[in-house]
């Protein structure tokens, strides 16, 4: 019978769980398309909604604060747009921001007349001036719009990595070691 | 459309007062906090606790850097 304390320890730390990770990589694509879809795979169902419903009520709030303008992508000098890195991650959500700049891009280098796809949605700005009428127009709503989807990109990369190798604890020296310690207790049992 | 956006659509686009601006932290702190714990962990005690001692990281050191910005602040 477990002592109070180990009773505790097992509470306390994440030792002694066996995790089937299926395939990592596909974990770790799906987990990039869509946040928690990776965990989801994998079974771990808890984990993917929270991580699901966290990052995308980050997400979706920073963009609707920033009236739909804070998730672009452009990385011309006139408007180097770094922020766009952590928002990568959103995958599903930011990949229509390339296929925008991939097409507006093109059409400034053949001098055709700017025609958006999908209505303009994450379409970098045709211009300096429209960027700072966005800036203009939403003030600070624009600043914490992109904080809001640059953290939750980032989280999503968290998530994106717990999916491809299991929870962060498992990296520790000293939790690795508990962890194989109780499977070679448990082989040793087994053959027992 | 989110809470924290409801308590903000009362005041008009781009006018956001400083406390404002203060009350949108607290989200992205529990958030951060949670989304952290739960990719560090595995057991949902285990997740929750180690939420807490990041929300409490977190705070504590956007307040020492608010401390040192309001200083800075008051020798303009």
């Amino acid at each position: 019978m477990a002592t109070a304390d180990e009773q505790g320890d097992e509470l306390n730390d994440d030792s002694g769980i066996d995790l089937d990770l299926k395939n990592p990589y596909v974990a770790a694509l799906l987990a990039w398309i869509v946040p928690g879809m990776g965990h989801f795979y994998q079974g771990r169902t808890a984990k993917a909604i929270t991580i699901f419903v966290a990052v995308t009520m980050l997400f979706i709030s920073g963009y609707q604060m920033g009236g739909g303008k804070v998730v672009y992508c452009s990385f011309i000098s006139e408007d180097f747009r770094w922020q766009f890195v952590g928002q990568f991650f959103l995958g599903s959500a930011a990949l229509p921001a390339v296929v925008q700049n991939r097409s507006l891009r093109s059409q400034q280098q053949q001098g055709t007349s700017v025609n958006l796809l999908w209505n303009g949605f994450l379409a970098p700005p045709t211009s300096t001036g429209e960027l700072n009428k966005w800036n203009r127009d939403y003030h600070s709503f624009f600043q914490m719009g992109t904080l809001y989807t640059l953290v939750a990109g980032l989280l999503n990369l968290f998530a994106i990595y717990d999916a491809y190798g299991g929870p962060g604890v498992w990296h520790d020296p000293v939790q690795r070691k508990k962890r194989l310690a109780a499977a070679a207790e448990a082989a040793a049992e087994e053959v027992s | 459309m989110f809470p924290w956006n409801l308590l903000l659509a009362a005041t008009e686009r781009g006018a956001m007062s400083g406390i404002e601006q203060l009350l949108l932290f607290f989200p992205l702190v529990l958030i951060s906090s949670l989304v952290y714990g739960v990719t560090r962990h595995e057991r949902w005690p285990v997740i929750f606790r180690e939420a807490v001692r990041m929300a409490v990281w977190f705070g504590f050191f956007t307040g020492c850097m608010f401390i040192v910005v309001f200083a800075l602040s008051q020798f303009n």
